[in-house]
């Protein structure tokens, strides 16, 4: 790893020191991070590849807006080798970034209008970056609302941001779970069923989804049964990812490299690519 | 006996005639529940069909050790409690109101009794109800894969 600044499209990581580290779940652990030379730069739905010698890289979102801070948060979820390390990591621990990568979610096209965020389990992640935007600029949306569903009220990420997001931001937050148990005040079911209960004028509506892609097909279907035109749906997707340069073709779907092109992309645009979201 | 148009636009009366919609209106009634309160409760005879108007209500089974587990939010528009116009007519869970609620009711053997003589609006009505069991039972298997983070066998064994 090198110390110095990298150039543009370097595949050499920049050293960042972690200057916190909380659990957020049992299997979720939030990383604030900063770069010895410079702020990240990165917009809402980028993403940056984090690494570790000798044991590898992983793409992951940015969960933090560039309003908030010098630094940049990531949620990272223990699957494999490298969050497994990842998790090891401790304050003060430091870990290789490059990026930020893709072109993010589509702040222009939400200005002036609703917002609708739908966030499916880890999809929180990087709409959280997009949620902390919007309420550092709230006057230049409309009407802004926040899903959110997890598997139980314990897998629930950044629960106790959303008084903050609710009262400041005024954000209207409706979270679902899969299960729970007596004392739960939210709704217990699958994400879909809060779509028909929002008022939402689909004209004037912008919705960014953010979940597995099997919540995309179930998703899709109501956002159409409540009338939003496909181009102003934009969903994020995940793929395996090595340069996130456009450069190895590993993300390649089609002619699409998501790494590049996305991951936040506009559903008319995937309709050419219907293994995209299956 | 209300309003018609409140018939009306209730999802599993949906297409029935003006002669109908006012049969069956004779049959509704509307109730009221304060926060907290129990619509039904699990293993009861099931007795009333229900939409929600207002509100909302959340479905509970009784686990192990007496614990509850919470199911499913019903949400207004959403019908429930289906177990009224299916043999052995017992309620399968619980339902208790989250939030001070309204619901159109209507007693299910009366509605028996009323399309007992057409069958061909009876078939209409038990073709929503199917609807309404076969879409709570795949929003189930979707939670169930959900709560399970979609491990198949393939995927599990290819995990290690
Ligand atoms: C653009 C993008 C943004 C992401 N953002 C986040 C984030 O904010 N937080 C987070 O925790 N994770 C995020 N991920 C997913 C993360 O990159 C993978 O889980 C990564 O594989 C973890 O590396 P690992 O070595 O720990 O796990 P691995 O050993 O590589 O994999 C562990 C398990 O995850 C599966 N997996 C690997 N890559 C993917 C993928 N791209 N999509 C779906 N399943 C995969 C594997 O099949 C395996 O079962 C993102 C992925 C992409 C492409
Ligand atoms: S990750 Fe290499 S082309 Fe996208």
């Amino acid at each position: 790893m090198s110390d110095a600044p990298p150039d543009q499209g370097d595949y050499r990581p920049e050293i960042a020191t972690a200057t916190e580290v909380r659990p957020l779940t049992a299997t979720e652990r939030l990383f604030h991070l900063i770069l010895p030379h410079r702020a990240l730069g990165h917009l809402p739905g980028q993403f940056v590849q984090v690494s570790l010698p000798g044991i590898g890289e992983a793409p992951i979102s940015v969960s933090s807006s560039f309003t908030r801070t010098s630094g940049f948060d990531l949620c990272i979820r223990r699957t494999g080798n490298v969050s497994e390390a990842l998790h090891r990591v401790k304050a003060g621990g430091r870990v290789g970034i490059r990026g930020p990568f893709g072109c993010g979610a589509p702040l222009e096209k939400c200005m002036g209008q609703d917002v609708l965020m739908i966030a499916g389990g880890l999809g929180l992640a990087p709409l959280r970056s997009l949620v902390q935007y919007i309420c550092d600029y709230r006057d230049r949306f409309k009407k802004v609302t926040l899903l959110i569903g997890a598997r139980t009220p314990e897998t629930l990420l950044f629960a106790d941001e959303y008084n903050a997001w609710r009262n400041e931001g005024k954000i209207n937050i409706e979270a679902t779970v899969d299960t729970a148990k007596k004392g739960w005040t939210g709704s217990v079911g699958l994400i879909t069923n809060l779509i028909p209960q929002i008022e939402i004028w689909p004209t004037s509506t912008v919705v960014v989804a953010c979940g597995p892609p099997i919540m995309y097909r179930f998703v899709m279907r109501k956002l159409q049964q409540r009338h939003i035109p496909d181009d102003r749906i934009y969903l994020s997707l995940e793929r395996r990812m090595k340069c996130g340069m456009g450069k190895c073709g590993h993300c390649q779907i089609n002619d699409v490299y998501v790494c590049l092109d996305g991951p936040v992309f506009r559903y008319d645009r995937l309709a050419a690519l219907p293994e995209a979201v299956s | 006996m209300v309003d018609t148009k409140l018939v009306r636009q209730m999802a599993l009366f949906e297409d029935f005639d003006r002669k109908e919609i006012e049969e069956l209106a004779e049959l509704c009634s509307i109730r009221e529940f304060s926060k907290g309160e129990t619509l039904f409760a699990e293993e009861r005879p099931a007795t009333h069909l229900y939409t929600l108007l207002k509100g909302r209500v959340v479905i509970m089974m009784n686990g192990v050790r007496g614990q509850h587990a919470l199911v499913y939010t019903v949400q207004p528009g959403q019908a429930f409690s289906w177990s009224a116009m299916v043999p052995p007519r017992r309620y399968t869970a619980s339902a208790v109101a989250v939030e001070p609620s309204e619901a159109l009711i209507v007693e299910g053997r009366k509605l028996a009794k009323l399309f007992k003589t057409r069958p061909q609006s009876g078939y209409k009505l038990m073709c929503r109800v199917a609807q309404l069991i076969s879409k709570r039972l795949r929003h189930t298997r979707l939670q169930l894969l959900n709560i399970h983070d979609w491990q198949t066998p393939e995927n599990s064994e290819s995990k290690g």
